[in-house]
């Protein structure tokens, strides 16, 4: 082929800006440390990275969740512990009044000890957690429990709502104890023990001895369901964990370059542009017109 | 017999005729790196016999040379590789422009940067799925409600630079118009010209490297094609309509098209619409009448949805007591320009216990219409209920970045073939500065000896005149 002057020029001009791009395409990898600077470079890879960030972002989301979450039943947890350390106090307590041996003062006393309990479960019953009752169902604001010397009165004529949450897409927890179902037996069973008690009416404390231990067993099973809700969460919790490790290694190795190649590759690259430097300078060739004379 | 000064002549012709061929290397090296220029030679041939009477015969002992002439000056071209030429630069100019318009799409979109917009639709999310857990928290509602807000700006900014790239092409495409009237009434202009010059034997070649530069320019904006007549006028047309015939032009046209939002409708001075086959015209076209209404529709429609979808569960919601805010949106507008949070949720005072969280009246703990809201997040609500708004939104921009790497491709692939078809046309026409060099190196010789030639012509007349007859003086 014939090969003119202006051809040589206008090749070596490509050469380099050919080369030129390469580093500089180079450069941004190793700078910004991404394989991909806009989907046209890699759509598969940019789409794939997309969908990996946004299931990563949710992912989080459903973690934050799940301290939330954690911390309420801890919360509920520690109410109900009490709630049921109370309970059985009182069922050791008031027990020793059956005997025969008690007397009347004995007993009213006891009945002094019960109805301190009884004060001190109506705070339990009306717990609060970031500042939301922890027994009221949906009305978080609303104090659930009063204590009004004879009893305690329920303010809530429901408690039975349902908190649900998601803690895992697909998966909601519900995080609430109904309030309500759980203290208002305590609450009556302590009532009747303490009234047994200040009457000196041994036939009536019986009963309510007995009913105290149901309303016991009514808290421990509460107990026992939040304590199972509280693994639930602790495992899927712990799943979440992993599963944002594997997100990350995931869009890591989808997105990231890696740096060992990319610096070692742009070093050569640089070698390359170099050397069409150095070609290009002798593009511009003497021509015949500095050899004849 | 010729005369005693017929060698005078014949090396004045060769003096003459290797001047000329030297002036056509200076002209040739001194265009070495003009673009376009084809190289040109000077066609030397022998001159007319010439046949001196004699007694004999009437002409004369055999035939006299007629010495040495220029008998016209040779362009180095090759015609029929200027058509293919032409159609793969047009194609590769097509993918170029449309390549360059949805680099600036992508930049605008920014999806692979933090600032994306699905970072946002995903914080969004993520705010509702927070207020669910907590929803009397006015911590969250107020950091829910400023991620909805720059939601909606993100899809307010994305809708508007669209808008603005879409009326970027259609300047870009008035300006090529321009262009193609321009070069329409340069090529008839030179028509006229090269005929004239060829009407009386000679050769434009100048003229001619003009035209043909003019020529790709043309092919470059819209895929012109080009067929040469006898009388070295060239027809120019574009996708079967003529642009040039001869002296005259027929002009394109623009005018604002309303039921394109008033953008420029193209159409020749007949009132047909153009319908260029390459060039920068259509990558520009397909930009403006494809690519940016495209991502236009998908992200009106991402809007729509998600106005909708929202505030139906939304305005099933209750806000905190004792307003109990119900019935309210959550966000107003129709599209991605108009998106924007509800007046009722923005208010200073009362908004944010507007935004409703729960499912009856007076439930300040009840998060239910949040999780639904954020449960939202993986319902199918996109594309007839194939698609999550995340996933709806993902391969749209995996739709553009194919897009992107198809026309980038393109672009790259022909500008490689008609690069190499230049190289065979610049292989043909292009200027070697060697070869020049030896071709002056011989015009200069053979002037030298031409002009030794006339030396010796003149010595020997010199020796008849004045040293003739003078026997013994």
């Amino acid at each position: 082929m014939r090969v003119t002057s202006r051809m040589m020029v206008e090749d070596s001009i490509q050469y380099m800006n050919d080369s030129l791009e390469r580093l500089s395409q180079l450069q941004t990898r190793v700078a910004s440390g991404k394989m991909i600077q806009t989907p046209a470079d890699d759509p598969t890879v940019a789409v794939a990275g997309l969908s990996l960030r946004s299931t990563l972002q949710s992912n989080q989301a459903y973690i934050d969740t799940g301290y939330v979450v954690r911390d309420w039943l801890t919360a509920t947890e520690l109410a109900l512990k009490e709630a049921v350390d109370l309970g059985r106090n009182a069922q050791t307590l008031a027990s020793a009044g059956v005997s025969d041996t008690f007397s009347a003062d004995e007993r009213l006393a006891l009945a002094d000890d019960i109805d301190a309990m009884l004060q001190h479960l109506t705070g339990v019953g009306n717990s609060v957690h970031k500042g939301k009752y922890l027994f009221a169902g949906f009305k978080v604001t609303t104090e659930p429990f009063t204590y009004t010397g004879a009893g305690v009165t329920n303010n809530l004529a429901s408690t039975a709502d349902q908190m649900q949450l998601s803690i895992a897409p697909g998966q909601t927890l519900t995080i609430n104890t109904d309030g309500n179902a759980v203290f208002t037996p305590l609450f009556g069973a302590l009532t009747n023990v303490r009234d047994a008690l200040r009457a000196n009416d041994r036939t009536a404390l019986e009963p309510a001895l007995s009913t105290l231990a149901t309303a016991v067993e009514g808290a421990i099973a509460a107990r026992t369901t939040n304590g199972a809700r509280q693994r639930q969460l602790d495992t899927e919790m712990d799943r979440l964990d992993q599963l944002k490790t594997a997100l990350k290694s995931l869009l890591s190795n989808k997105e990231d370059a890696n740096l060992a190649e990319s610096i070692s590759m742009l070093k050569q690259q640089e070698t390359v542009y170099q050397a069409v430097l150095q070609a290009g300078a002798r593009a511009v060739t003497p021509t015949l017109f500095d050899f004849l004379r | 017999m010729p005369s005693s000064f017929y060698g005078i002549n014949l090396a004045l012709r060769a003096v003459l005729s290797h001047q000329q061929a030297i002036q056509v290397i200076e002209h040739n090296v001194a265009n070495a790196n003009t673009p376009g220029y084809r190289r040109q030679k000077a066609a030397l041939v022998a001159g007319l016999p010439f046949a001196p009477p004699s007694l004999n015969r009437n002409a004369g002992t055999g035939q006299m040379g007629g010495g040495v002439m220029v008998d016209r000056i040779d362009r180095f071209n090759l015609e029929f590789f200027d058509g293919r030429l032409r159609r793969e630069i047009g194609e590769a100019k097509r993918w170029e422009a449309e390549q360059g318009a949805l680099q600036q799409v992508e930049a605008t979109m920014a999806e692979t940067t933090s600032d994306g917009l699905l970072p946002k639709l995903d914080a969004f999310w993520s705010g509702w799925q927070a207020l669910s857990a907590d929803p009397a928290s006015m911590a969250l509602r107020s950091d829910l409600r400023e991620r909805s807000a720059a939601l909606a700006q993100a899809v307010n900014r994305r809708a508007n630079a669209l808008g603005a790239l879409r009326v970027d092409q259609d300047l870009a495409i008035r300006q090529r118009v321009a262009d193609i009237n321009a070069a329409a009434a340069e090529i008839a202009e030179l028509n006229v010209e090269i005929a004239h010059v060829q009407g009386v034997g000679d050769q434009p070649n100048d003229l001619l490297d003009e035209r043909d530069r003019v020529l790709d320019r043309l092919a470059e904006l819209a895929g012109a094609e080009s067929h040469t007549e006898a009388n070295g006028e060239v027809i120019v047309s574009i996708g079967g309509h003529a642009l040039v015939i001869g002296r005259s032009t027929f002009q394109l046209n623009v005018t604002a098209n309303p039921a394109n939002a008033n953008l420029a409708q193209i159409n020749w001075a007949d009132g047909q619409a153009l319908n260029a086959p390459r060039g920068e015209l259509v990558g520009l076209l397909d930009a403006r009448d494809r690519v940016i209404p495209n991502q236009q529709a998908g992200l009106d429609s991402l809007a729509a949805t998600l106005i909708n979808q929202v505030n139906t569960l939304h305005r099933a919601g209750f806000g905190l007591p004792p307003a109990n805010a119900t019935n309210q949106d959550f966000f107003a507008g129709t599209d991605a320009t108009s998106l924007r949070l509800s007046a009722a949720v923005t208010d200073p005072v009362t908004g944010l216990a507007t935004i409703a969280t729960a499912s009856a009246a007076n439930s300040p703990g009840d998060g239910t219409v949040a999780r639904q809201i954020f449960d939202l997040q993986e319902a199918l609500v996109m594309g007839g209920g194939t698609a999550s708004l995340n996933q709806y939104y993902t391969a749209q921009v995996g739709m553009l970045g194919l897009e992107g790497r198809t026309a980038k491709a393109a672009a790259e692939d022909r500008a490689l073939v008609a690069e190499s078809l230049d190289r065979q046309r610049e292989a043909i026409g292009g200027v070697n500065l060697d070869e020049e060099a030896a071709n002056l190196a011989q015009s200069q010789r053979a002037y030298e000896a031409a002009a030794r030639v006339l030396t010796a012509v003149d010595e020997m007349i010199d020796r008849l005149i004045n040293a003739t007859g003078r026997v013994g003086l």
